[in-house]
């Protein structure tokens, strides 16, 4: 069967406010990445990224796709930037999304956390050995165009 | 007894010739003192005698070398036919060395041959009393628990250990850990690729985690060396876990709601279908909730411009029926959790209509150090909904069908301990893929 594939440019209208146009904040939901200090074997490395509402009020977030969810700025051992695979590019193309798959809707106490999962090697696939600094993003949704960053770790990769 | 080999003979034994300082010293002014070599031919098992060939050169000389047995750490014991530790030779000669103690640490015995006044020995042999039978012993976590009983969660890890005297010839090692729905080697998830992994069950350690609570799990472990000789040892493990694990669902109404700047979805009202679990922890631990989604089919229809486009939601590797992960691992670690399949209505398409089968899993991890997610039961539930255009202009469409929920909502959780098993992640990223 001869099998033709096309893709639709719908674009589903959400919400969304493209990453590049956020601008940081400071104590208003935090994010913390917490990394081994000893050399990582994993092989399929995630990082728990904790997200506190650092507010007096509170705070809803949609858990969606990872690549969605997150920015994560890779630098390896000379500061060079770590770019995103070519399956990372995929995973990470938010805009055009048709159908939306998990989407969790948290609400956040203040001084309350929630943790979520990045996992970093199927964006960026990091080389063995090696040692990166890693340091995440994301927006906050209740308080559009605000950027709130990880603390910046540095990940040793053993083979 | 038969001898042992040339390789096994150089692995345990320690030949060392050690020339009296004494001799290089006098070398140039008097004849040299004799040099001696040890050779253990076989091994020295408890209650019987191994033997030993001392060769002393050079053979014309008749100075007497003293022969020694001595033990400088563990238990091992060792005396020469006569039951002395002591004996001496005048020329080279095959010696036998009966083993009274077996030794508990490796080449801790020693066979020294002496020149008379000496200070150092001539030579050294380290060597073993190996015991009559293997008596293996299991250790976990550090402890002998050899015959015992030992209570544990499901989900921690089990790493047994048995530590053999490197002198027995090993025929083959072999675990024996029940039923294999009861246990796993582990627990992989990766984005890609996800599902139980096999436990290696020969060599001298097994490693694995039960999956499932129950008293009375008799783990054996089966030693067979190269001349027949078997020996079967054993721990039995009481196994505890959380109890009456139950999910309610909550019903499902699908509905269009207005999304973003005019748009239109097909999804379920509010926040979707609910997922709320409950269940009994083991007493002392901590109730969480390991949330774990796979799309089981996810098929859309696109009506457009007289077009039928059927498509799936795009996959990595690619899935035929839209099957896989569904976007991360976890899905969720709150409870109650949700999940809302929309899609977003486009005013230049005619007619959608999608059907969604997934299941929802319910894991549930110990929090103990190594320790892996467990399941507990999972939700079969699915979401279909049929909608036609009716004005373009405002992107007003009507709901021909609908429905969502789980697939059987009188009981809806399937108490299960069988892992989520995928080969695809489905990120609900990008545009569909259609044909």
């Amino acid at each position: 069967m001869r099998r033709e594939t096309s893709r639709l440019s719908l674009l589903l209208l959400l919400s969304a406010v493209g990453l590049a146009s956020a601008r940081p904040v400071g104590e208003t939901l935090t994010l913390s990445i917490a990394a081994p200090e000893v050399p990582i074997r994993e092989s399929n490395l995630s990082l728990e990224v904790t997200m506190t509402n650092r507010t007096a009020e509170p705070m809803t977030l949609f858990k969606t796709n990872p690549g969605c969810d997150f920015t994560a700025e890779v630098k390896d051992a000379n500061g060079r930037a770590v770019e995103l695979t070519q399956t990372g590019v995929e995973l990470s193309r938010c805009q055009q999304r048709l159908i939306v798959g998990r989407r969790i809707l948290v609400t956040l106490k203040p001084g309350e956390s929630t943790d979520e999962s990045y996992p970093i090697d199927l964006y960026y696939s990091l080389p063995r050995p090696g040692t990166y600094t890693v340091q995440l993003s994301r927006e906050i949704p209740s308080h559009p165009k605000l950027l709130s960053r990880s603390n910046e770790v540095v990940l040793t990769l053993a083979n | 007894m038969p001898l042992v080999s040339m390789a096994r003979w150089r692995r345990f034994i320690f030949a060392l010739l050690l020339l009296h300082p004494v001799a290089w010293l006098c070398c140039a002014a008097q004849t040299s003192l004799p040099s001696v070599t040890i050779r253990q031919l076989l091994e020295v098992r408890q209650g019987q005698a191994g033997q030993f060939e001392v060769r002393i050169a050079p053979v014309h000389r008749l100075q007497p070398i003293i022969l020694r047995l001595a033990c400088d750490l563990g238990t091992g014991r060792a005396v020469f036919d006569d039951g002395s530790t002591e004996k001496t030779l005048t020329e080279s000669a095959m010696v036998s060395v009966l083993g009274v103690t077996s030794s508990d640490l490796p080449g801790a015995l020693t066979l020294t041959a002496w020149t008379e006044g000496a200070l150092r020995p001539a030579a050294t042999a380290f060597f073993d009393v190996l015991a009559a039978n293997p008596q293996p012993r299991i250790f976990f976590e550090g402890f002998d628990v050899t015959g015992t009983h030992q209570s544990v969660v499901v989900g921690q890890r089990i790493q047994l250990t048995v530590t053999l005297h490197p002198g027995f010839p090993v025929q083959s090692q072999q675990w024996s850990i029940g039923i294999p729905g009861d246990y796993t080697g582990g627990f992989l998830h990766t984005a890609f690729h996800g599902g139980p992994q096999p436990v290696v069950r020969g060599g001298s350690t097994t490693t694995f985690y039960w999956v499932t609570p129950g008293n009375d799990r008799r783990v054996i472990y089966r030693l067979q060396l190269t001349d027949g000789t078997t020996s079967t040892v054993s721990v039995t493990f009481d196994v505890d876990g959380p109890v009456a694990a139950h999910v309610q669902v909550d019903s499902a109404k699908v509905v269009i709601t207005p999304g973003a700047d005019n748009s239109s979805l097909l999804g379920i009202m509010g926040a979707g279908i609910s997922f709320h679990a409950g269940y009994s922890p083991p007493e002392g631990m901590l109730k969480n909730f390991v949330w774990v989604q796979l799309i089981r089919s996810d098929a859309i229809t696109v009506n457009q411009n007289g077009i039928r486009l059927h498509c799936v939601p795009k996959s990595q590797p690619v899935a035929g029926i839209g099957a896989g992960l569904d976007t991360d691992f976890p899905y969720d670690t709150h409870n109650p959790t949700f999940d809302n399949p929309r899609i977003a209505l486009s005013s230049d398409v005619q007619a959608y209509s999608r059907v969604f089968h997934a299941r929802m899993y319910l894991l549930w991890k110990p929090g103990l150090t190594n320790s892996i997610a467990v399941p507990l039961g999972f939700v079969d539930w699915s979401f279909s909904g049929e909608v036609g255009l009716q004005d373009a202009k405002t992107n007003t469409w009507i709901l021909k069908s609908g429905h969502g929920g789980a697939n059987n909502p009188a009981e809806p959780f399937v108490r299960s301990h069988s892992y989520p098993l995928w080969n695809s992640l489905v990120p609900y990223t990008e545009v569909l893929t259609c044909n």
